[in-house]
């Protein structure tokens, strides 16, 4: 079976550099990401939450969250034991569609 | 004050004396505006012939002086060309501020001219890289980057400041007192428990060994080390980079450990029944195989910054996490409360077995070619005793690993995390640039001094006084052994011809150049060429056939060392 973590980060948002590091950090551990929510205040506090797992089976899990705790502008990762992610819903009324550099509304 | 203006100023105040590197269109703006402090002499600039050796310069001149060595370079192939200098810093975590041109804020992202993502460029290979957003954050992001390169571990750091960033102007500048970050330092914990519980572990065993790393280094533990290994009559081994914390001619000082290591020292640490390593990650270049440290059943134990060392490889029976010099002395005071340690004759015996039974292999006779471990000794013999070397990558460097014998804290440096091929040159600039009292040698090899060996303009240029004594055997030797010993001889890809001529070379360049065919000469000329205070390069012939020993197979065991060339013999 697939292992799996529910972590939640507190950052400092400047940019998406941020997302991008903490993408890259599960990325280099051969780990996946399942989803994540970010929510980023005015100040820059921030928060992430997401679903990490082991695919490869390398064991890397552990590893790979305590190497995220310590990097520049992450405050704290917190492993969350027994979270259920209830699914994000969003409700919209029209969209216009990107695809390959043509729009299309 | 423009935004240029403003980063020179904020550089100086962080103490920023040299700058090496190379200018283009995006770092320009920082260029004319230290032109005054350049020619008032208050900074020096270093005029680097690739960036690559702009960014192993800035991190020989950190190895050197413990400062954060200071690079710039502008935006696209500038930055690009940094890389393999961050990284390198990065993996021997060496603090290193780049400062980098950007395009301007209004053209990024639109494949402009010489832009390249710097800041997606940077992260992979540093502790951090920022971009500048507005001409006010330049003095903040300035100071963080100084604090975050030189705290914790320490490694390279990017400041990505727009070139329209630059041009501003900007009235009333607030230069920040202090850090506003959201990373912290590593903490030193002193657990009175933990303490004790080493201090008894240590009384107790019967065959321990300190192993000691680069952390030692950057805390300036050397003395806590000796003290301990004095007071314990311990036996001291090092990692490749540890090497630069501790005397060679310390007397239960055994070596190096590790792949290419000294075959004595990986066998103390095997057969130990306690190993406390202090500054030293288990990295698999020290310990090949965890299963086979394991199996051991001793007792593990660290002193390490980076409390997440601890989840890597082996798992410490005891860890404490903090400044090693800290803990080192809480540990000193704590074993002395406890009284002397009872002699262990039977371990130092086996030790002096070990080094003894070694011996015999590690210093094969002449067979028509100088050998490496009688060129090591002639530098030395011819070196001041706080002499700094440098190293390129490949055989010449597992000589020095094995038979080089540095003396001083802080005067052995060697891209030993990444093996960056052609760091010994730039790097060695870079250290004398820092520590123009010391003579600075790169203990190179053809093949890493051809990466790089074009800043020897540089070097004459910037009356940068280096000595390059390059083992010259035409081939890429440690690629060339392995597919000798462990690839059925197919030999392929190696082998150079003969150009260029290293002499002509070095002279076309400036630089002085000597050829030598014997040990006397060796000393004779690096002699000449302290006195004479110029770049020199000496080339000293080895024989291509020659070998990197110890060695092991590819992912082999400590206990599989190879210590005597087995073409030749089948005594291993």
């Amino acid at each position: 079976m697939t292992q799996e973590r529910i972590i939640k980060i507190e950052a400092y948002y400047r940019d998406p550099g941020l997302v991008e590091r903490i993408a890259a950090n599960f990325r280099r551990f051969w780990l996946d990401i399942g989803w994540m929510h970010m929510e980023a205040e005015e100040n820059g506090t921030c928060s992430i939450y997401m679903s990490i797992y082991d695919r490869s089976k390398l064991g890397n899990l552990d590893l790979s969250i305590i190497t995220l705790s310590k990097m520049v502008d992450i405050d704290f990762v917190e492993e969350l034991e027994g979270a259920r992610y209830n699914k994000f819903e969003i409700e919209y009324n029209k969209s216009k569609k990107y695809e390959w550099g043509v729009v299309s509304e | 004050m423009k935004g240029s203006e403003l980063l020179v100023k904020s550089m100086k105040r962080e103490g920023v004396k040299d700058l090496f590197g190379i200018p283009g269109l995006y770092n320009m703006p920082l260029y004319d505006s230290f032109i005054e402090d350049v020619e008032s002499g208050e900074l020096r600039h270093i005029l680097m012939r690739h960036e690559q050796a702009a960014a192993h310069a800035a991190d020989g001149y950190a190895r050197a002086t413990g400062r954060p060595g200071v690079l710039t370079a502008t935006a696209g192939p500038g930055v690009t060309n940094i890389v393999t200098g961050l990284i390198t810093a990065y993996q021997d975590s060496s603090p290193v501020v780049a400062i980098t041109g950007a395009v301007n804020r209004n053209a990024m992202g639109k494949l402009s001219f010489q832009e390249s993502d710097t800041l997606g460029v940077s992260f992979p290979v540093t502790k951090y890289a920022v971009e500048v957003k507005t001409i006010e954050e330049i003095p903040v992001w300035v100071k963080n980057a100084f604090y975050i390169a030189s705290t914790g571990r320490p490694g390279p750091v990017v400041v990505d400041v727009p070139r329209d960033v630059q041009m501003e102007d900007i009235e009333n500048v607030n230069y920040p007192e202090t850090t506003n970050l959201h990373y912290r330092s590593f903490q030193t914990v002193v657990d009175k428990d933990k303490v004790r519980q080493m201090a008894l572990n240590l009384m107790k065993a019967e065959k321990p060994v300190l192993l000691v790393g680069t952390g030692v280094v950057w805390a300036n533990a050397t003395d806590e080390v000796l003290k301990l290994s004095e007071f314990l009559g311990c036996p001291v081994v090092s990692t490749l980079p540890g090497k630069s914390a501790i005397p060679a001619d310390y007397p239960l000082y055994v070596g190096a450990m590790g792949y290419y290591g000294r075959a004595e020292a990986s066998m103390v640490a095997l057969e130990s029944d306690l190993l406390l390593a202090i500054g030293a990650r288990f990295s698999d270049r020290t310990f090949t195989s965890y299963d086979e440290m394991k199996d051991t059943k001793k007792i593990f134990m660290s002193i390490n910054l980076d409390p997440t060392d601890f989840s890597k490889g082996i798992k410490p029976d005891v860890s404490m996490a903090g400044n090693a010099r800290v803990l080192l002395q809480e540990l000193l005071n704590d074993l002395s409360v406890m009284g002397r340690k009872k002699a262990n004759y039977a371990w130092n015996r086996r030790i002096n077995e070990l080094k003894d039974y070694y011996s015999q292999y590690s210093h094969p006779p002449d067979d028509g070619y100088m050998r490496p471990w009688q060129i090591l000794k002639a530098l030395r013999e011819a070196l001041p005793r706080d002499a700094i070397m440098t190293t390129g990558v490949g055989q010449h460097q597992m000589w020095a690993e094995t038979h080089w014998e540095n003396l001083e804290p802080r005067s052995f440096f060697s891209s030993t995390g990444m093996g960056t091929m052609g760091f010994g040159l730039p790097s060695a600039m870079g250290a004398k640039v820092g520590r123009p009292d010391k003579v600075v040698v790169d203990y190179d090899g053809d093949g890493s001094f051809m990466m790089t060996g074009n800043n020897l303009a540089t070097a004459v240029d910037e009356h940068i006084p280096v000595i390059a004594v390059v083992n010259d055997n035409r081939t890429l030797g440690l690629v060339r052994q392995v597919q000798d010993m462990f690839q059925n001889k197919r030999i392929v890809g190696v082998d150079y011809g003969n150009s260029p001529n290293i002499m002509k070379y070095a002279e076309s360049f400036g630089a002085d150049a000597f050829e030598a065919h014997n040990y006397s000469d060796i000393m004779e000329y690096v002699r000449t060429a302290i006195r004479e205070n110029v770049p020199t390069v000496i080339r000293v012939p080895v024989d291509k056939e020659e070998l990197a020993l110890p060695t092991l197979p590819p992912g082999g065991k400590l206990s599989e060392v190879i210590v005597s060339d087995p073409r030749k013999n089948n005594k291993n």
